[in-house]
């Protein structure tokens, strides 16, 4: 028995004799799904003069699509039971080969700084008050989930570089108290980083995050397609005419595609002028190369420990907790709208948060 | 070795011709595609009931158009000329000295251009109409005849053709193979520019929809032939790349090592690919102009500077290891000095008239040899990195490596003796941190430069 | 000790690729130093804040991104044409100061941009920003000091090997030559000439516009700029008396062209400021085109002295009569045909288009006469 079709349906559907009528009219028999193509159709994206940051999200999600097509092709011929092998042959034989790993890398930071400025725009927005609580934290969560996969894709090449970054970023895992040591050890599958911690991180790399990251962006998806795109507060305040809307489908999407083609051809470009070398194959009795640091989104932590050494570490520990704890608790501590002088403050911490994660990266990458 | 070096460390004298030169090469083209725009809307607002606002928006574009390419342009364009006197001197005096008369000529077509670009601009409303189109018309016809004679000039480089240092025949160097396909090229890609320039003025327009969508429409246009003729110029462009840098190309995605795509191939990769996006970009602009954002046009403008990137850079690995195909190498070694073994044999540093008194086989020994033949392509430890290259070298290594890199086919042959390589090969070996310990002096460099 | 020259030769008799030269030379001299004075005189007038000089200040500032581009246009060929006769002491000397002389293209662009900020941002109507003036003026000068470096360096050819051996990056700009000063001097002097005669143009046209006050103004105002220029040149010229004074005295002896030169350049001085005062409370082009024409003859025997000495300096290192001749005469023939082409066209588009836009300029001016 198939589905009817509403009256409303009827009313703007292209005519029956047509071609195109007649397969709407035969999709909408067979799936009941007009009252959310029509919500759908009702989704609006607010312009003004902030509305670049709105494409940032896409963004985001445009490298982790590019991350999952050049992801399938690298595990086309990555083998964990001979992971550096494998990469060198991919690297050096298989056509291609250089491209498709480098783009995957370049893509993975690009997708982190794209999660980056996300995080902090949509806080400056102030888009995580009620009653969008949970798309923040699905947001914060998205962002946990890709700097795990980051640092589980990073071991995975299997050479000197990635060996010892990955020692030294498990060590500080270690000192996390309570589970540190069993996490580290559960990571690692033992007390060293040894060539089953490879199958650990491979599994989690390719199997479990995605099914986690993929569920988890559907749901975040979920969310913005039913709660709308927030207001920030400047914009709520105008009159509605002179309120500007922006369809968010069709317009906003195909005003979205060329910059999304843009980020493709840098990606390619960057590709191109700076592609990912492999260094020697891990030795882990060799000595560690001069100056092993962290990825770039790591680095902020990672300096701000060393300014704790010894005994005092823990303060370094408790002071990055609260990072994300803040953004975990920043929903329900600052709910009002329009903001009100709590609101303004949380705004101004987030922006010494802002300037301390600036300073204290490029702090690192220059020492 | 008539010339000192330049020696600039991290960037590397050939990366500061090439940044200079990728941003001047977008905005020359739009420079000249961007006249062939103004002249056709001019025409093309005539014809139109709302011709003065379509005017009001070229007014905009003309404005942009002409800070952005008489300052930015035409400074960057002799900025490649000061690029390349510092980076290839020797090059540069052949370039010179060959062409003079072209590069004069140049210079005229470069006068008209601005002087008839100002009279467009500053005339504007007060010239009459058939003025202010003719005044369009002769600034894109000018224009592109800079273009007709600086791309003798650039194909000469990579393929000098019947052209040689003894018959000194300009007409066949100008006219070479690579000439004309380049030529129509370069022309197809200023139409191009020209549109995705007159994209993003448009999406600035405020108010009445329709208008910003028939213009952004016209502007969008402006891809299509590049779009449609470009694939079939390609087969044609190479067909005339010297057989040597086919070969490379070939080896570069299928040889032994064919997955490391050598830069060769991944700029080439880069060319097509943005050229493919940027013709997606502008159908979906085209097919969805309500939808175009000022942000979405700068990015197929930036794509577009990607492509350039791709494009020149592909062009100037083209050449490897070569600054003027077959004739000179890219460290100023003739190559029919090359062709002498007497001459390549001799003590490197008694040849060499830019250095100081060194001891033989000391590290200043090889820390020179290094800075006269290798730094006008490598740096140490930054653009194409001498260090990364040679990290696994025993000093026996690399001694032997350089009496044969030239076989590779993207080097140019050593100069100098087995002693000279040692040094370089030693000095090379030391920077990584290791002692080498100082061989015996087995002869003696000779003093004074010629 | 200096590099040989290039194997190709000379496209054409040394004679005649220096006249070029310094034809060209003069003309982008002239550019540069009515760009220069513009700058100088705009500030001037910015700081006495005299309602009086605002139409003086509102012209020269307009002029300012024109000014720019000619001057960087008209200094290609004659850059072309040194790079032929004396390339190979050129390249030497710029690979030795390449640091510095690459400076010249970011720092061009960004006084370049400068002033097109200024001119667009006051036709706003925003708030003048004569800083902005300031500081692309500033920036002019440092390029003309790393030219003036990067001249006499060609002109030292003993000091090159030692320079760069300590210096293989080329950071070397300032290199103990005493002349250097004053040849920077010697070169920028004339701009208050230069900039002081646009303005006496300037009031020709008011006049005929029957705008009389204001074309007092800006002859009275240019001529008196004309007369700073010639003080300037005299310190100058005793600077390079002294400095240089082996090189004069070696040219007195082999060419005798030192005092032909220094002669002709007084002449034009005072043609220059005889006909300038003459043009002042006049409508007539007469005056003030023999006036211009003495500042051309002043710049050219300055540009042809300039070269006579670095030919005399480089006597024990280099002749230009040593290096071969190929002459490409079908070449230049071409060359010719397209500038006297180029020069005809723009010649009638200029006859046509100036009276619209001198028309435009008029509007505009009454335009800020009314607005007072």
């Amino acid at each position: 028995m198939k589905y009817e079709i509403p009256a409303e349906a009827e009313e703007r559907l292209p005519a029956p004799d047509t071609r195109s009528g007649l397969l709407s009219r035969w999709f909408l028999q067979r799936f009941p799904v007009w009252r959310t193509y029509e919500h759908l159709e009702g989704k609006v994206v607010p312009k003004h003069r902030h509305s670049v940051w709105y494409n940032m999200g896409g963004l985001a999600l445009f490298f982790f699509i590019v991350q999952v097509i050049t992801g399938v092709l690298l595990m086309v011929y990555y083998r964990p039971a001979e992971p550096w092998m494998s990469v060198q042959r991919i690297v050096m034989e298989v056509p291609f080969g250089a491209v498709i790993r480098s783009i995957h890398h370049w893509s993975a930071n690009l997708m982190t700084l794209a999660l980056f400025i996300h995080l902090f725009s949509t806080f400056f927005m102030k888009a995580y008050r009620e009653p969008r609580e949970f798309t923040w934290l699905s947001g914060a969560l998205l962002f946990a989930v890709t700097l795990v996969f980051g640092f589980s894709g990073y071991l995975l090449p299997w050479d000197d570089l990635a060996f010892f970054a990955t020692r030294v970023g498990i060590a500080e895992v270690e000192k996390a108290p309570l589970l540190g040591m069993w996490l580290a050890d559960l990571a690692r599958g033992g007390p060293e980083v040894t060539v089953d911690t490879i199958g650990r991180f491979y599994t989690l790399h390719v199997m479990v995050l995605p099914v986690t990251i993929l569920t988890i962006i559907g749901l975040h998806l979920f969310f913005i397609q039913v709660q709308g795109v927030s207001e920030p507060d400047f914009f709520a305040a105008l009159p509605p005419e002179q309120k500007k809307y922006e369809k968010f489908f069709s317009e906003f999407m195909f005003g979205e595609i060329p910059i999304w083609l843009c980020m493709g051809a840098l990606l390619v470009a960057i590709s191109a002028v700076w592609p990912r070398g492999l260094s020697p194959e891990a030795d882990p009795f060799g000595s560690a190369p001069a100056g092993i640091k962290p990825e770039w989104y790591f680095l902020s932590q990672f300096q701000l420990l060393k300014l704790f050494p010894g005994k005092i570490e823990a303060v370094g520990m408790f002071l990055w907790t609260m990072i994300p704890i803040g953004i975990l608790t920043v929903p329900f501590l600052d709910r009002s709208i329009p903001a009100d002088d709590r609101g303004r403050l949380v705004t101004k911490i987030g922006i010494v948060a802002l300037l301390g994660l600036l300073l204290f990266t490029v702090w690192g990458g220059l020492s | 070795m008539n010339y000192p070096v330049w020696d600039i460390p991290f960037l590397g004298a050939g990366l500061v011709v090439a940044i200079i030169a990728v941003i001047h090469m977008l905005i020359a083209h739009l420079a000249i595609g961007g006249g062939a725009f103004l002249f056709i809307a001019e025409v093309w607002s005539d014809r139109q009931s709302n011709g003065d606002a379509i005017r009001a928006w070229l007014r905009k574009y003309a404005t942009w158009f002409l800070v952005y390419t008489t300052v930015l342009g035409a400074v960057t364009g002799v900025g490649i000329w000061f690029s390349i006197q510092l980076a290839s001197p020797e090059g540069t005096s052949l370039l010179i000295h060959q062409f003079v008369f072209a590069w004069a000529i140049e210079w005229v077509m470069f006068l008209g251009e601005l002087t008839v670009l100002y009279l467009y601009f500053y005339g504007w409303q007060k010239n009459s109409r058939r003025m202010q189109i003719f005044l369009a018309g002769a600034y894109f016809v000018i224009a592109w005849g800079s273009l007709f004679v600086i791309n003798g000039i650039l194909t000469f480089m990579l393929t000098p053709g019947a052209w040689s240092l003894e018959s000194t025949s300009i007409w066949a160097g100008f006219f070479n193979p690579g000439y004309f396909p380049s030529l129509l090229i370069r022309t197809l890609i200023m139409f191009m520019m020209g549109g995705l320039f007159g994209i993003i003025v448009a999406t600035r327009i405020n108010g009445d929809d329709g208008f910003r969508n028939r213009v952004i429409r016209f502007s969008a246009r402006w891809v299509l032939p590049a779009a449609v003729i470009i694939p079939f110029l390609l087969i044609w462009y190479w067909s005339t790349l010297p057989q040597a840098t086919v070969d490379l190309f070939r080896e570069g995605s299928t040889g032994v090592f064919g997955g490391r795509l050598e830069a060769l191939n991944r700029y080439f990769w880069l060319a097509m690919i943005s050229g493919f996006f940027i013709v997606l970009g502008a159908l979906v602009i085209a097919i969805r102009p309500k939808a175009a954002t000022t942000a979405g046009a700068i990015a197929l403008f930036l794509i577009a500077q990607f492509g350039f990137m791709g494009a020149e850079f592909f062009r100037e690995m083209a050449r490897k290891p070569y600054v003027i195909y077959n004739v000179l190498y890219s460290n100023s070694l003739w190559k029919h000095d090359s062709e002498d073994p007497a001459l390549m044999g001799e003590p490197f540093l008694s040849r060499a008239r830019w250095r100081p008194e060194v001891e033989p086989m000391s590290m200043e020994h090889g820390e020179w040899i290094f800075r006269l033949q290798c730094v006008s392509c490598h740096t140490w430890d930054a653009y194409r990195s001498l260090g990364q290259r040679t990290e696994e070298w025993t000093p026996e290594f690399g001694s032997r490596w350089l009496e044969t890199m030239h076989e590779s086919g993207v080097m140019p042959p050593f100069q100098g003796t087995a002693e000279d390589r040692a040094a370089l090969s030693n000095w090379i070996v030391s920077q990584h941190g290791e002692v080498v310990v100082e061989p015996e002096i087995t002869g003696t460099v000779e003093g004074g430069g010629r | 000790m200096i590099p040989s020259p290039d194997p190709l030769g000379f496209a054409l008799p040394p004679w005649l690729i220096q006249s070029l030269a310094y034809l060209t030379l003069t003309l982008h001299f002239l550019a540069m130093n009515f760009t220069l004075g513009s700058v100088i005189l705009y500030l001037w007038t910015r700081f006495r804040k005299d309602e009086e000089y605002r139409g003086i200040g509102h012209f020269l500032g307009s002029g300012l991104p024109l000014g720019v581009s000619y001057l960087i246009t008209l200094g290609i060929p004659p850059l072309l044409f040194v790079q032929v006769l004396y390339g190979q002491l050129f390249y030497s000397s710029s690979v030795i100061m390449g640091a510095f002389w690459i400076q010249v293209i970011p720092v061009m662009i960004l006084a370049y941009l400068g002033f097109y900020y200024f001119k667009f941002s006051r036709a706003k109507g925003e708030r003048s920003r004569w800083p902005i003036v300031a500081v692309a003026g500033v920036l002019l000068l440092y390029i003309g000091f790393i030219y003036v470096n990067n001249f006499t360096l060609t002109m030292s050819p003993q000091k090159l090997l030692r320079l760069y051996t300590d210096h293989p990056g080329g950071g070397v700009l300032t290199h103990g030559e005493p002349s250097l000063l004053p040849r920077f001097l010697l070169f920028t002097g004339g701009s208050l000439a230069a900039a002081g005669l646009a303005l006496i143009w300037r009031g020709i046209y008011l006049r005929r516009w029957g705008m009389e006050d204001e074309a007092d103004r800006s002859q009275r105002f240019g001529f008196r700029a004309v007369l700073i220029s010639p003080m300037l040149w005299a310190i100058a010229a005793i600077g390079l008396l002294l400095t240089q004074a082996e090189s004069l005295n070696a040219m007195w002896s082999t060419t005798g062209a030192t005092l032909p030169l220094f002669i002709t350049g007084l002449l034009g001085l005072g043609v220059t400021i005889f006909f300038a005062r003459a043009a002042v409370g006049t409508s007539s082009v007469r005056s003030p085109l023999i006036a211009s024409l003495g500042m051309v003859i002043i710049i050219a025997s300055m540009v042809i002295f300039r070269d006579q000495v670095r030919m005399e300096v480089l006597r024990p290192y280099f002749t230009l009569s040593s290096v071969p001749v190929q002459a490409q005469w079908g070449m230049f023939v071409l060359f010719l045909v397209t500038l006297v082409g180029g020069a005809t066209l723009l010649g009638v588009l200029m006859v046509k288009v100036f009276p619209r836009m001198a028309e435009g300029a008029r509007e505009r001016l009454e335009g800020i006469a009314e607005s007072d």
